[in-house]
């Protein structure tokens, strides 16, 4: 019964996920049926009588994902606030078969042991309330200190894993990260949250939300953060020249956004904006150590229009308009011309329209039809020298992708769900078609057991950038028009099992299989690196995950990866791709309720490095949070790499002479958020 | 490790079904639903509680509310109509808590731990039966439910009630676990 109030929370994304529900209900009803009838006859006890009865506890799991077609974890307001998460790197790297490298500049998810370098998260899909946030240059997920949004605003963050082209097109290759914002009704009022942090860390957010009688609500919140950040040592530039491999004050970050959204009846609006500035210590792209004109700005803008309608009792059709922006400006002080700034950059613009119809008239089948089109009239490059002036390359152009899908999930029999999903794809630059399925079957062995089989494929368009991005000097890259897309099929098949109503395993075997990798390579007729179609790679592994609530409100999650991930022309481990993974996050409540501890633990295994390899290391952040230190006051304590353990991230091709980039030592932040 | 075949695939599949099918699942002979319990305790102290003279019923209707998210809400709904002080229950699914003066009995859990300051705000000393389950909000309501072993049982917070001017009856105070 508890899907119930599930379904009906859900938000327009997932309708298609928890859609599911449906068969959840037909399947349950029989037992609703015998509930009620208890429910009267407890109703109709004398109070004496019922405290004489036992009980047994009812699910306290938010959300039941038993039915969607693919594994999918969930991570709410709550879990943000009690383990002190700052970004949504933080979040995602808490989740099961998820970790993240950081190059001090931006952060790069890895999901079932594939973690490409050099790739800016082009294989995730991220989603802002259902809207796209991959911009259409570098099709880039921002998910460090550049996301668009403060993290305070998110309501829940569910990463679906495995292909979902099917349903979303191009990009959701390896997993589709969806976020929902928080509404107005979930922070009435005035409210201003501050935190201090080592390394000169801090930030401010003022945010109001307010809902009337009619069900109007609106939501307005302005955050900024800047941080000094630490002197790093690198031992690779340990020289008198480079400052004796120290980089000064030259790991800062700072950055401004700010969000709104309304909704009134069946219409809502969402404007988003972010910029962010980030110093580069690691010299990166063979530029000059420790200088500190490198940096690089990145600034995002989206605006998105939704309109929802019921037409008749069980069709609902849901459309959105939106706009989007990327820009990006990086500065760069080449080595062998140290006297000048080279600026490298992009001007993304994109504006597009969705519908989607989502029946469940015919009996036995929900029906979900979507078209899609989005227009890409901007897609610029340009990379010139400031002083003197000189262009090396100003590449203007557009493009534009459309799709067209459906899925039907079908009830076979009471216990026994097939879904199946098709999409079409076609993009205008370079036109190219996809077509790209998913095919799960469901069955529901008994009331505490569902197991899962899934077969899907997906795709990934070649970006702007590897396509045209063209500097002919030496060392340069060449542009590659004719690349085609990425491919990636994917099995899966999955076990969930309630130990009881708050306990719950999953289990998941998966097998990968990536063909036409775009990879960059080395011309050696016209001594430029180009992108090409060379490579392919397979994984496969296991996931185990525990998950358990408490009466008195305690939670633990906990899970443990094992995975495999090869090159398929050398047979070798791929880079950056830890063999095995474990997670385990823990919160409870202390003091009857007053304070909440969060405590988390994560383990990455060895990975191999482009020259080498970083150690496997454990880590451990530990929050302590007061819900109510005064009225209105809430506070919290965080400390991050709780025992200053040392480890490194694989680094790219760019990164060179650094294989392998030292990750911060132990950190504090203090936050504290007043309500009015 | 080697390459895995769809055999080796289905062998390890095999293994982890039968894993799980092995692991005991709990039985629960002769017990009844928590949730249900707890509606059916939230229907007797609605019948054991005066409301003050000057309380208003609109649409003539004696008013539960409760979290649209909580799990509790849909054992909830199956008081919706039933007689209660010679008139009709009915359950409100309270999104905000900005019109909560209305609701005659409210329903608090851990769905409602987020905005406990704010229901505190808008409720002052507004003549409203609170039902907090234990693990619900750093402060219990009026009527806190709790478990002793796999009991439900309450505790009623005196004070709470004076300051919302209701009356508890006597047979409510005695089946008690604590009166403070």
């Amino acid at each position: 019964m508890l899907n119930w109030a599930v379904c009906m929370r859900a938000p327009i994304p997932l309708l298609r996920i928890t859609g599911l529900c449906t068969l959840a209900f037909a399947v349950m009803g029989q037992g609703t049926a015998q509930a009620s009838e208890k429910q009267l006859d407890l109703a109709a006890m004398p109070i004496e009588q019922l405290l004489t009865l036992e009980v047994y506890s009812a699910s306290k799991f938010v959300q039941k994902r038993s039915e969607a077609p693919a594994t999918v974890s969930v991570v709410t307001a709550a879990d943000i606030k009690a383990f002190g998460w700052r970004n949504l790197a933080d979040i995602l790297r808490s989740m099961r078969g998820l970790y993240v490298t950081d190059d001090r500049n931006y952060s790069y998810l890895g999901a079932r042991g594939f973690l490409r370098p050099g790739d800016y998260n082009t294989r995730f899909l991220l989603l802002v309330d259902g809207n796209r946030s991959n911009d259409s240059v570098y099709d880039q997920a921002a998910i460090g200190s550049e996301f668009i949004l403060d993290v305070d605003l998110i309501d829940r963050v569910e990463f679906v894993s495995g292909p979902g082209s099917s349903i979303y097109g191009a990009n959701a290759f390896f997993g589709v990260i969806n976020i929902i914002t928080k509404h107005g009704r979930d922070m009435l009022g005035p409210q201003v949250a501050v935190d201090v942090g080592s390394h000169g860390a801090r930030k401010a957010r003022a945010s109001f939300g307010s809902r009337d009688k009619q069900g109007a609500e609106f939501l307005i919140s302005a955050s900024g953060f800047r941080d000094d950040g630490k002197d790093l040592y690198f031992p690779e530039f340990d020289t008198p020249a480079n400052n004796n491999g120290v980089a000064r004050r030259l790991d800062h970050d700072r950055g401004e956004s700010v969000f709104m959204k309304g909704a009134m009846g069946p219409f809502s609006l969402s404007v988003a904006h972010s910029e962010r500035r980030k110093g580069i210590p690691t010299a990166a792209f063979s530029q000059v150590f420790n200088d500190p004109r490198s940096h690089t700005v990145d600034t995002q803008s989206s605006v998105d229009f939704g309109y929802r309608a019921e037409l008749g009792s069980q069709t609902e059709l849901s459309s959105r308009l939106y706009w989007g922006r990327y820009d990006y400006d990086g500065d760069y002080v080449p080595q062998d011309d140290p006297a000048m700034v080279n600026r490298d950059g992009a001007r993304a613009r994109w504006w597009g329209g969705e519908a989607k119809l989502v029946t469940s008239r015919y009996a036995g089948h929900k029906l979900v039809l979507g078209a899609e089109y989005r227009r890409d009239y901007q897609r610029d490059q340009f990379n010139f020298n400031v002083d003197p002036y000189q262009v090396l390359l100003q590449d203007d152009r557009g493009g534009y992708r459309s799709g067209v899908y459906a899925e039907d999930e079908i009830v076979l029999r009471e216990n026994l769900l097939f879904n199946a999903g098709l999409r079409y794809d076609h993009n205008g630059s370079p036109s190219e078609g996809a077509v790209n399925p998913r095919l799960a079957l469901i069955y529901r062995a008994s009331e505490a057991t569902t197991f899962k089989g899934i077969y899907g494929t997906a795709f990934r368009a070649p970006n702007a950038y590897e396509l045209y991005y063209q500097v002919l000097s030496e060392g340069g890259q060449k542009a590659n028009p004719d690349l085609e897309s990425e491919r990636i099929r994917s099995v899966e098949l999955s076990a969930e099992h309630y130990l009881s109503a708050d306990a719950r395993v999953t289990a998941s075997v998966f097998r990968n299989k990536v063909s036409n990798l775009i990879s960059q390579a080395w011309d050696p007729v016209e001594e430029l690196l180009v992108f090409q179609n060379t490579d392919k790679a397979t994984a496969h592994g296991v996931e185990l995950e525990f998950e358990k609530t408490w009466k008195g409100g305690a939670r633990l999650r906990t899970s443990f990866s094992h995975q495999h991930a090869k090159d398929g022309v050398t047979g070798e481990q791929l880079v950056n791709s830890p063999r095995r993974l474990a997670k385990v996050n823990l919160s409870t409540p202390l003091l009857r309720m007053a304070w909440r501890v969060g405590a988390e633990a994560q383990y990455v295994g060895p990975r191999k490095t482009l020259q080498g390899e970083t150690g496997g290391y454990w880590l451990a952040n530990l929050t302590i949070a007061s819900l109510r230190l005064a009225p209105g006051l809430e506070a919290s304590a965080s400390a991050y790499n709780l025992f200053d353990r040392r480890y490194a991230d694989p680094g790219g091709a760019e990164h060179v002479p650094l294989d392998a980039i030292r990750q911060p030592g132990r950190e504090f932040r203090l936050k504290l958020v007043y309500t009015y | 490790m080697p390459v895995m075949t769809s055999d080796a695939m289905a062998r390890m599949m095999h293994c982890v079904a039968v894993a799980m099918f092995l692991l005991p699942s709990a039985s629960y002979a002769q017990r009844v639903p928590e949730y249900e319990l707890k509606a059916a305790f939230a229907y007797n102290f609605v019948l054991f509680t005066e409301w003050p003279a000057d309380t208003v019923y609109e649409g003539g209707t004696l008013n539960i509310c409760i979290n649209p998210n909580s799990a509790m809400r849909p054992s909830l709904n199956s008081l919706q109509g039933k007689p209660a002080k010679g008139r009709k229950i009915l359950i409100r699914a309270l999104a905000v808590p900005d019109d909560i003066r209305s609701c005659h009995v409210l329903f608090i859990d851990s769905t409602d731990s987020e905005r406990w300051l704010q229901i505190e705000r808008h409720l002052r000393n507004a003549s409203v039966l609170t039902i907090s389950d234990e693990d619900g909000s750093p402060e219990g309501g009026i009527i806190e439910l709790s478990s002793d072993g796999n009991r439900v049982v309450f505790d009623i917070d005196m004070k709470k009630a004076r300051n919302a001017r209701l009356v508890l009856s006597s047979k409510l105070l005695r089946l008690a676990r604590a009166v403070q």
